[in-house]
């Protein structure tokens, strides 16, 4: 890093430090018997706030180098702008994720099960906005109602386990696979002659129907008060590792394989023809696009990778109720999306993180102002959609 | 008579009580260039929705080589050989001259998921085959630009061209241009006969409705008139221009009725 850089870095730190400063690190204390209100200062709070973020810049940090270090071995190429040669760069970096995996596999090793905690959360909301991104970024089809997907998934393993006794969360994988994608092509079925708002409503009714449903089928689905996931069927511990750190490992590896496997289908014909259809679908039909078996597909797939993170999600919290088919969590996913950018990997991954973790910070540090999130993602979007409609790391090329 | 590669017998087709065209009839041979000409509202462009399946025919038959076409869905028409452009251009916008021309490269879509998944050997080959056939495509139409720059920055003339390039990638038997030379300036006119030219020189049937009468009446084989959706006449350039139908279509009415009126 050039000297400058370190300048901006210290000048960030002091800039966050000056920021919080009111709020974190100072205490205030009334003495009832003399009246005064005093403000002291609170270091402890204020440290703790600081290591809560050192593993946020330090994988930052730790991505950065990477990056720097592959760049200047030559191995690593910037991206063309286009198609044209992606297969060639993905072939000449095909030990780079690995190394990326490995940097963040270490991390199950010696994070607090607090950290263990957000990071298993941001992983299955990444597979959540890389799946939704699938249909809303890459064929052009509005979903509004993917949380019912997710509950989909998580409720095929709940109920499994609970019929079945000794069914673990990998043996329902498949299965939750399986009725993922029957059940998005099926809702897609009828939404193949809907475009933008009526196809939103009709995904909405999806997955507020399927809360209904499971609400009222409670000898099945255990109703309003939910189910609970049997201790032999949840993630078990390995390697002398915790049950979060396993938990956290798989999340990192399922989304390590989404990404390589919607990367790889982006980059493809397949991919292709989806771009083709959200650009012009008449032109697209009129190529030999089959535009229906095409956005099927979109609709299937991007439902399993719901599914998936519902298994994930529910063996994680050992818990499931019907509000995980909740519109927030529709609205939140789909708020990544667009916030990353729409049609982009990386921005879903990025959107993913940051709407995660910023609600985790400001419920850790800033409690007061926690309740008042939703108010700042409408913000946050309101800005986004003013300053840069595209999202932050999106554009709808394919690049 | 050349091998015969499209045959339009007495296609219809009606919007409510408006009959949109009404028995159209006509061959078309390998290499052949036809032009359909008409005034506006006069059904071409309804024509060319029916022949690549946009619209469905509520009468009659489109036969393609052979097989029975109409009632199919457009893309597996496009499969089997008749690709077309739009009127006003239908291009992918945010993808590059390559992807867009690759969409069009039809034998991309039977590859295997798998393959895409493990990029295993053959699918790079293939893509690799692909990307070449692409490049071919673009530098056929003459289009200069860099193939990896997006569509949708190309100028008006390019875009017109890239259609083309994207409708030739199908490899179809037959290409339906639709007015390839609306908006174009005189000189971009003359490129775009040469490369209606060139087309046909690679055996490639072409169907074009155009409203420039050089470009009609300079590389058509033959001309099809319509008007009110009804055949007018169908010849040779030479007859059509001295048809007193079709001078009647154009101008509204001949010299003598003019008087009576």
């Amino acid at each position: 890093m050039k000297t400058r850089a370190w300048g901006s870095t210290i000048l960030l730190g002091i800039l966050l430090v000056a920021i919080t400063y009111p709020f974190i690190w100072l205490k205030l204390s009334y003495e009832p018997l003399s009246g005064v209100l005093r403000a002291i200062p609170d270091f402890k709070r204020g440290f703790a706030f600081l290591s809560g973020l050192a593993p946020l810049v330090g994988s930052g940090l730790g991505i950065y180098f990477l990056f720097r270090f592959l760049k200047q071995n030559s191995f690593f190429q910037k991206k063309t702008t286009a198609v044209y040669h992606s297969y060639k760069h993905i072939r000449r970096n095909s030990f780079f994720p690995l190394i990326l995996f490995l940097v963040f596999a270490s991390l199950a090793f010696f994070s607090g099960p607090k950290t263990l905690n957000v990071l298993i959360m941001v992983g299955i909301y990444m597979i959540l906005s890389l799946g939704l991104n699938v249909t809303i970024g890459m064929t052009g089809l509005l979903v509004l109602g993917y949380a019912g997907f997710f509950a989909l998934g998580g409720y095929t393993f709940a109920i499994l386990q609970q019929k079945i006794p000794g069914v673990t969360w990998w043996m329902a994988m498949p299965m939750a696979c399986l009725i993922g994608a029957a059940v998005g092509g099926l809702v897609g079925l009828p939404c193949l002659r809907l475009k933008g708002d009526y196809l939103a409503i009709v995904t909405l009714g999806f997955a507020e129907s399927f809360r209904e449903m499971v609400r009222n089928m409670s000898g099945f689905t255990g109703g309003d008060s939910g189910l609970v996931i049997q201790a032999a069927s949840k993630v078990q511990p390995l390697f002398g590792l915790g049950v979060k750190s396993m938990v956290y490992l798989w999340v990192l590896a399922a989304v390590f394989l989404t990404v390589i496997i919607l990367h790889r289908l982006y980059y493809s014909p397949l991919g292709r023809a989806w771009t083709a259809i959200r650009e012009n679908e008449i032109a697209a039909e009129a190529m030999g696009v089959p535009v229906v078996k095409m956005k099927l597909l979109a609709f299937s797939l991007s439902a399993v990778f719901a599914a998936i993170a519902g298994v994930f999600y529910t063996a994680h919290i050992g818990f499931l109720n019907p509000e995980s088919s909740a519109f927030e969590i529709s609205v939140l996913v789909l708020a990544m999306v667009i916030l990353g950018g729409l049609g982009s990997i990386p921005g879903a991954l990025l959107g993913s993180f940051l709407l995660y973790y910023i609600p985790t910070i400001l419920r850790d540090y800033f409690p007061t102002i926690a309740d008042y999130r939703l108010l700042l993602f409408g913000t946050i979007m309101v800005i986004m959609m003013l300053v840069r409609p595209q999202g932050l790391l999106g554009s709808k090329d394919r690049v | 008579m050349r091998q015969l590669v499209l045959d339009v017998q007495n296609v219809g087709k009606r919007f409510g009580g408006l009959k949109a065209i009404d028995n159209i009839c006509f061959q078309v041979g390998k290499g052949e260039i036809l032009s359909v000409i008409g005034p506006n509202g006069a059904g071409k462009t309804t024509l060319f929705n029916c022949l690549s399946g946009f619209y469905q025919p509520d009468a009659g038959d489109v036969i393609l080589s052979g097989e029975r076409v109409n009632g199919m869905s457009p893309h597996q028409i496009c499969r089997r050989g008749m690709a077309r452009t739009f009127q006003n251009i239908r291009l992918f916008d945010h993808l590059s001259l390559v992807d867009n021309v690759l969409v069009g490269d039809t034998n991309h879509h039977s590859t295997s998921v798998w393959g895409m998944l493990i990029r295993s050997l053959s699918y790079r080959t293939f893509q690799q085959a692909a990307k070449e056939r692409a490049m071919k495509w673009i530098s056929f139409v003459g289009i200069e630009a860099d193939p990896r720059s997006k569509a949708g920055h190309l100028s008006y003339g390019n875009q017109r061209r890239l259609e083309v390039a994207r409708a030739l990638a199908t490899d179809p038997q037959v290409i339906l241009l639709d007015e390839p030379g609306a908006g174009m300036n005189p000189s971009e006119i003359g490129g775009m006969i040469e490369l209606i030219a060139k087309i046909r020189s690679q055996g490639i049937t072409v169907v074009l409705i155009e409203h420039h009468m050089k470009v009609v009446m300079d590389i058509s084989d033959r001309i099809l008139v319509l008007d009110h959706g009804e055949e007018l006449a169908i010849g040779k350039p030479e007859e059509i221009r001295n048809h007193p139908d079709v001078i009647e279509a154009y101008l509204g009415g001949s010299g003598e009725k003019r008087k009576v009126s």
